[in-house]
């Protein structure tokens, strides 16, 4: 090299200001030199380059790698997945269909297989961005996936939790708000002992973000914990534990609650006439009730602060409470609440227990009786198992399997995320099929985004029928476009199944 | 042979056709499936009145197509050719409909029009013996002084040093690069617009462009001792000046006999001109051969040569020292599946070997590399930046751009595989790789 870097300063410089004379070399690159015309600068430097670059090119050492290579990766415990789903997955991560690839990962882990090696890296790159995509991804990682990822740390997340509670320590604040979340789903205890271990250092933001990973797996063991974390000093935090700890019906919060609220409702039942509830407005909001998560100001002018007071104390009692005292129902409870001037306070403080205590009888009872379903309760709605949501849904269209768009029915299809049942999934293709015949549906802005829904959602073993019953009775008009799409998309959702399962 | 859904789908021209193509894979899209032992044909409705008539001449493959469209192959070709692949029994066994026979007739016709042709075209220039030859005479002259003024502006680039040459207007080097052109010496020019970009490449660009600087100058004094050389160096000076071969001549030349198996294929795009180059190396002869394939602009390029398959074939080589230009003269068989393909060696060997191409030929730019036992490893100071190391720890770079590094990783695993790409003489660009009994094609 030093040989070249020689000719090479020359020819920068140039020879006007530098003359050149070969230098002096053994072997055959030497005679060479020597036979150069030192008479003719430019031809004499040339020369020389040319000879020197072709020497060192051809006789290049070759790059020693000094660092060892990283230990190979374990054998696989689990097949590849097969290659026609292989090659399916390379589309998707060239932006075909690329949105189904959490109902690809999950369906390969459903079979037991891992992803194939060639596209490991292009999805751990995207997941870096769409979490989503994490946890479908980590079960098909296999050895390869999680030896890839063990080298790259922007891929850490991919690694199993329980290898990586050093990132407690030392990750960034995402992988440690994703570690704790996961580790809260399956081991509660351990995240709450890792979550305490750091507490006291924590940023106030921080400490909201992390206790709101508590509502994964709450026990009443969380109870002290929970507790203390309503003297902190930010508000959000207080509200937040408040809020956590009126899940826990045992807890001493529930029983504060439940001494401020119990004198202020008084049920009376009417030997003639009917059963009334008597609500009493609670007179001051006190330090103690603003340590237990109550917020002074209402959201809206709507409501007065002494409502808001109430509403907010309701969320936080009991439910049993209700039933137990009063001897009521469930149902004359609610029917008393419609008939009562505090209505709306009384369903919404009992809708958001309902929904923080999951119980179902109350949601249930709720939803069909006492509150009528729309954006602002969609909170109920969801907080229902997903099998639940799906009953519920399905009720709805056996009683009119219309699918007209605003109605209810259309919100609730959104708001299903869980894979939906085979009985789910018939039911809205036999809708789709009577709108299909009739042709009524073209002109509806909120049909397209309806046929995706469904195209999308639709149970994998309904597929072919959905295809063959609709496509049966469905002429082509300017809905073709929307329909294609989603033939297409069944189509594709068929297929990547079809290989996957063999 | 069968077709996997992975090499036809490497055919497609772009990716919005790959996605077409995947969507017409399903049989509500066609009617009328048929095929025998040389054709696959349907027909698919499209937004017209009348559906589209598509066809598959399997044995290359080659498509046609009645839609409108101006890809290659169009997405009903690749559509039938994927739901080929995935549902067989789709297709019935049948007699060719008209319209297919006559293009396959008129394929047949068409291969013996243009060997008829290309002999006539021969007869022909010997008739014209001897305007030919002036002609020659006169492009030799107008290289000579276009060659003389070309060293002239060499001379004075070091006389004056090469440190002016980072900051010089693009005119610096467009004017000799379009005078060469004028002069008919369209691989000089080349050369000289190579150098202008390795005076912008960054660090290290003193070294590159002086590199560049006197292999042209090396050129330049071949040239004008040229009827010293040996034959197959003279030929090699002619075609990196710009000499073209007359195809057809070297058509009716003998070749090689060998069963070939294409390694890899790449496609470079530079001024709307898109260049395929496909690798592929002699069963027998181990004799390593590239031919390329050229299309301006959305022209279609070639897609008969599809990497992880291997045909028998007479190919002519390009005259020259260390010759790896070659045209396929003659197909003698199908396509098919290459399950193990010959060829590879060490890293050691492969430089050895490369050393050797370069004492035959000083301008050599690209050579093949099939690489067996090495594992991809990052290096320890940038993990986006890969060697491919053997045993013994001796590593061959990969190019900086080169975007599928830890693709690569991920397939090894950390154990050693083999790996074919192009070596420019200081990095390799992967192209394809064998893994556990699989072929991957990168490109």
């Amino acid at each position: 090299m030093e040989l070249w870097d020689e000719i090479l300063r020359t020819s920068i410089i140039g020879l006007e200001r530098q003359a050149f004379s070969p230098p002096t070399e053994s072997g055959a690159l030497g005679e060479f030199f020597a036979k150069l015309d030192s008479r003719d600068q430019e031809g004499a430097l040339y020369g020389a380059a040319a000879a020197t670059s072709l020497y060192q090119r051809a006789g290049r050492l070759l790059l020693k790698s000094t660092a060892p290579p990283p230990d190979p990766s374990a054998p696989e415990e689990t097949p590849r997945c097969p290659e026609s789903a292989a090659l399916r997955l390379k589309l998707m991560l060239q932006g075909h269909f690329t949105d189904l690839l959490p109902e690809y990962l999950e369906a390969l882990s459903q079979k037991g297989y891992r992803a194939p090696e060639e596209s490991l890296p292009s999805l751990l790159i995207l997941a870096q961005d769409k979490r989503e995509l994490r946890f479908p991804l980590s079960k098909v990682l296999g050895m390869r996936g999680r030896w890839l990822a063990s080298l790259k740390s922007d891929w850490s997340f991919a690694i199993d939790a329980a290898e990586g509670d050093g990132l407690w320590e030392t990750g960034t604040r995402e992988q440690r708000f994703a570690l704790i979340e996961n580790l809260r789903k399956k081991d509660p205890a351990r995240a709450r002992d890792l979550v305490r271990s750091t507490w006291g250092q924590e940023t106030p933001k921080d400490r909201e973000e992390i206790l709101g990973a508590f509502k994964h797996g709450i026990s009443p063991a969380d109870e002290p914990f929970l507790e203390s974390a309503l003297d902190d000093n930010r508000k959000d935090v207080r509200r937040t534990a408040a809020e956590l700890l009126s899940r826990l019906p045992e807890s001493a919060m529930c029983r504060r609650m439940t001494e401020r609220v119990l004198p202020l409702l008084r049920f009376s039942r009417k030997m003639l006439g009917r059963d009334k509830i008597e609500v009493t407005l609670p007179a001051e909001c006190g330090k103690e009730m603003m340590r237990d998560g109550i917020e002074l100001k209402p959201p809206s002018s709507a409501l007065g602060e002494k409502a808001w007071w109430l509403q907010q104390m309701l969320a936080a009692v009991p439910l049993k409470v209700w039933t137990e005292g009063s001897g009521w129902t469930v149902d004359e409870i609610i029917a008393a609440a419609d008939r009562c001037d505090w209505k709306i306070l009384l369903l919404a403080g009992w809708a958001q227990a309902a929904a923080r205590q999951r119980d179902l009888q109350w949601i249930e009872i709720l939803l069909t009786g006492g509150i009528e379903l729309n954006e602002q309760y969609s909170f109920l709605y969801l907080s229902l198992p997903s099998l639940h949501q799906q009953q519920f849904l399905l009720h709805s269209l056996r009683a009119d399997p219309a699918l007209t768009p605003a109605h209810q029915k259309l919100w609730l299809l959104e708001s299903c995320d869980a894979p939906w049942s085979e009985e789910l999934s018939q039911a809205l293709i036999d809708s789709l099929t009577i709108h299909a015949r009739k042709g009524d549906w073209t002109a509806d802005y909120g049909f397209p985004g309806l046929l995706n829904r469904i195209g999308r959602m639709a149970h994998p073993n309904r597929i072919q029928q959905a295809i063959s019953s609709i496509s049966a009775v469905w002429k082509p008009g300017e809905d073709r476009g929307a329909f294609d799409r989603f033939f297409d998309l069944l189509q594709f959702r068929y297929d990547m199944h079809k290989e996957i399962h063999g | 042979m069968n077709w996997t859904a992975e090499q036809i789908l490497s055919l497609s021209p772009d990716a919005s056709s790959t996605k077409a193509g995947q969507s017409l894979a399903a049989e509500r899209h066609w009617r009328g499936l048929g095929c025998d032992q040389r054709a696959a044909w349907g027909l698919c409705q499209g937004s017209g009145k009348e559906p589209y008539r598509t066809q598959i001449d399997l044995s290359e493959p080659a498509f046609r197509c009645s839609c409108p469209s101006r890809k290659f192959p169009c997405k009903h070709g690749l559509g039938l050719f994927l739901l080929l692949a995935a549902q067989s029994k789709l297709f019935k066994e049948a007699e060719q409909p008209p319209w297919v026979g006559e293009w396959l007739g008129s394929r047949v016709d068409r291969a013996e029009k243009r060997a008829e042709k290309q002999a006539r075209a021969i007869e022909e220039r010997g008739v014209d013996a001897v305007a030919q030859s002036k002609r020659a005479e006169r492009r030799e002259e107008r290289v000579k002084s276009g060659l003389q003024e070309l060293e002239l502006w060499l001379r004075d680039l070091v006389r004056q040093g090469l440190a002016a040459a980072q900051t010089a207007p693009q005119q610096f080097w467009e004017r000799p690069a379009s005078r060469l052109v004028d002069d008919q010496a369209p691989g000089l020019a080349r050369m000289v617009r190579e150098m202008a970009g390795a005076a912008q490449s960054g660090e290290g660009w003193q070294s590159r462009l002086f590199e560049r600087a006197s292999l042209l100058y090396l050129l330049i004094e071949g040239y004008k001792r040229l009827g010293s050389l040996p034959l197959e160096t003279q030929a090699r000076i002619r075609s990196v000046i710009g000499w073209t071969e007359n195809q057809d001549e070297l058509l009716q030349t003998s070749g090689v006999h060998d069963r070939w198996v294409i390694l890899g294929r790449r496609i470079v795009e530079e001024d709307r001109l898109k260049t395929q180059r496909t690798w592929m190396i002699g069963r027998e002869t181990k004799r390593p051969a590239l031919v390329l394939h050229f299309a301006n602009g959305s022209q279609p390029l070639d897609v008969s040569f599809v990497p992880g398959t291997e045909f028998d074939a007479e190919l002519v080589f390009f005259p020259g020292a260390y010759p790896l230009r070659a045209l396929v003269k003659e197909r003698k068989s199908e396509a098919a599946l290459s399950i193990d393909t010959p060829g590879e060696t060490g890293i050691a060997c492969a430089f050895q070997a490369y050393a050797a191409a370069l004492g035959q030929n000083p301008w050599i730019d690209l050579v093949p590399m099939a690489l067996k036992g090495v594992t991809p490893v990052f290096r320890s100071d940038d993990r986006e930046r890969w060697l491919l190391r053997d045993s013994s720890g001796v590593a061959a770079p990969l190019a900086f751009q080169f975007p599928g590094g830890w693709q690569l990783a991920s397939i090894s695993g950390g154990r050693p595989i083999t790996i074919f790409g192009e070596w420019d003489g200081d990095h390799l660009w992967p192209l394809s790789i064998q893994s556990e009994g699989r072929f991957l094609n990168l490109s």
